[in-house]
């Protein structure tokens, strides 16, 4: 079994949500989960 | 132990290696032959009885790996929690501001309904400084964002109060993210400076096409071409500043998706990774509309090979079809994000028409929000996702669709169609294609990316 990715854990996917959270991981966050609301092809994300 | 229900898999055209992909928590395999039957029996079956120590070495690999999960989780609850922190996220303040509903430009396909001179007054321009004044602090990031109209028709507003939110950014340790949304058109040398010296780094610009195609659609609006200045615009924005990163979009239909590859080949190689490629479908209107038009299966395809084609050409290129984590569908759902109007009323979504009778409240002379609690209230506390959503094992990748479309008519839009193939191709490209290639379009992060474990070929970035 080739494993490509790990699953991300619950604590990981919430991080950046809570409040105080560190603000270049917020930055870093936003980047890879831009929120464009047509198509999730879309490149900014 | 039961399979988790946010499973999905493709297998290779030769049969011989399944891939697994799980939405929920983004884990990604490859399964090799000697494991097949017990992949095909885990999947029809979810987690079966073991009966060897390889089975129960390929279930606690199933488990660890977040394929199969104890009989207790309540997986749907996980995404409903997701959903809920990102609606309630405090520490971005999401700003969109539209400096007026004028356009120099008459896309055919625009939803807008524009008013020619429409401009923000300096009042509004106060007001929505006084609301950023008293916001800002309260938040570790603010993502101010520019739309319209075209917001250059108005440029002082723009730079006048990016600049006054740059300085409140700086006094309170916020980070600023700017963006402007624009069609190019009057982004000038000078402009494009005085908009980078205010913090704005981020653009959008559309070219629909190379020349020709372009120019039917982007044609302004007493007529006339616009390609050649645009084109010219945005090399002279990408080379301002080396910071400044432009989202080439090319609005897609079945009329000009096929002219893609022709326009990828026109621009400047010194310039391409600034530009970042973002082909996105034309929605609305039955005859213009992309979905309508064109099969999904037959858009994946196109632009899983345009993206590739731009990534070859040194465009800035990151697939989103295997998101991870996604907390909301969009912007829009978010609790402190707000669009203000050029008359300083504020509202939600900015696929919209933003008539007075929309709005979700205004701000006073105080800059404080004054909301429409009613109309508030229907776009906070309607239902989480749909009823078919809770079955959908995409859902954590798109969040439940669009809130817009749900709150008027119950639909949760073009994605019920696109997500499941845009994964899908991801998959296939996987399993048919080279990793390493394939990795890097889909934007693996180096820190989640792992070398394989118990065979000697490796998976590296």
């Amino acid at each position: 079994m080739i494993i490509v990715r790990k699953p991300k854990k619950e604590a990981e996917v919430l991080a950046t949500a809570k409040k105080g959270a560190d603000k270049e991981k917020i930055l870093k966050d936003m980047v890879a989960r831009a929120e464009c609301c047509v198509d999730h092809l879309c490149g900014c994300r | 132990m039961r399979a988790s229900m946010f499973n999905i898999s493709v297998r290779t055209v030769d049969g011989t290696r399944v891939v697994l992909f799980n939405t929920l928590r983004g884990s990604l395999c490859v399964c090799e032959s000697a494991d097949l039957p017990m992949v095909d029996r885990f999947l029809s079956e979810g987690a079966f009885k073991p009966t060897s120590s390889g089975e129960r070495d390929f279930l606690d690999r199933m488990m660890e790996l977040g394929y199969a999960v104890e009989d207790q989780c309540d997986e749907i609850e996980i995404v409903r929690n997701r959903k809920l922190a990102g609606m309630q996220d405090p520490n971005r303040l999401d700003v969109i501001v539209l400096p007026n509903m004028n356009c120099n430009f008459a896309c055919p396909y625009c939803y807008e309904s524009h008013e020619p001179g429409s401009a923000m007054s300096s009042e509004v321009e106060r007001r929505i400084v006084a609301f950023l004044k008293a916001q800002i602090p309260r938040s570790s990031v603010l993502l101010l964002s520019w739309f319209g109209g075209e917001p250059l028709l108005n440029h002082g507003n723009v730079v006048a109060v990016s600049k006054a939110a740059q300085d409140i950014c700086r006094t309170h340790d916020v980070a600023l993210v700017g963006n402007v949304t624009t069609n190019g058109y009057l982004l000038d040398a000078q402009k494009a400076r005085a908009l980078v010296d205010c913090g704005i780094y981020n653009y959008q610009i559309t070219v629909d096409g190379p020349p020709a195609i372009h120019n039917r659609t982007r044609r302004l609006r007493g007529g006339g071409e616009t390609f050649d200045r645009v084109f010219e615009n945005i090399t002279i924005l990408a080379k301002t500043d080396p910071r400044v990163r432009i989202s080439l979009r090319v609005n897609f239909n079945h009329q000009n998706i096929d002219s893609i590859p022709d326009l990828l080949e026109l621009f400047d190689p010194a310039i391409c990774s600034s530009l970042r490629v973002v082909f996105e479908p034309i929605f609305g209107d039955h005859c213009l509309s992309a979905t309508e038009n064109i099969e999904a299966p037959e858009i994946s395809e196109k632009l899983f090979r345009y993206y590739a084609m731009a990534r070859t050409l040194g465009y800035d290129v990151t697939l989103g079809a295997l998101p991870i984590g996604q907390l909301v569908y969009c912007y829009a759902e978010r609790e402190n994000q707000f669009i203000f109007s050029h008359v300083g009323d504020v509202y939600k979504c900015s696929v919209s028409r933003f008539s007075p009778s929309q709005r979700f409240g205004y701000l006073d002379s105080r800059g404080a929000l004054v909301r429409d609690d009613a109309r508030w209230q229907s776009w906070f506390r309607m239902d989480l996702f749909e009823e078919k959503c809770y079955s959908c094992q995409y859902l954590p990748l798109c969040m439940g669709g669009c809130r817009r479309a749900r709150c008027e008519g119950v639909e949760t839009g073009s994605y019920c169609r696109l997500v499941p193939t845009n994964a899908s191709f991801a998959l296939k490209a996987i399993a048919f294609g080279g990793f390493e290639e394939l990795l890097c379009r889909i934007g693996v992060a180096e820190e989640s990316l792992v070398v394989e474990m118990n065979s000697d070929r490796e998976v590296s970035k």
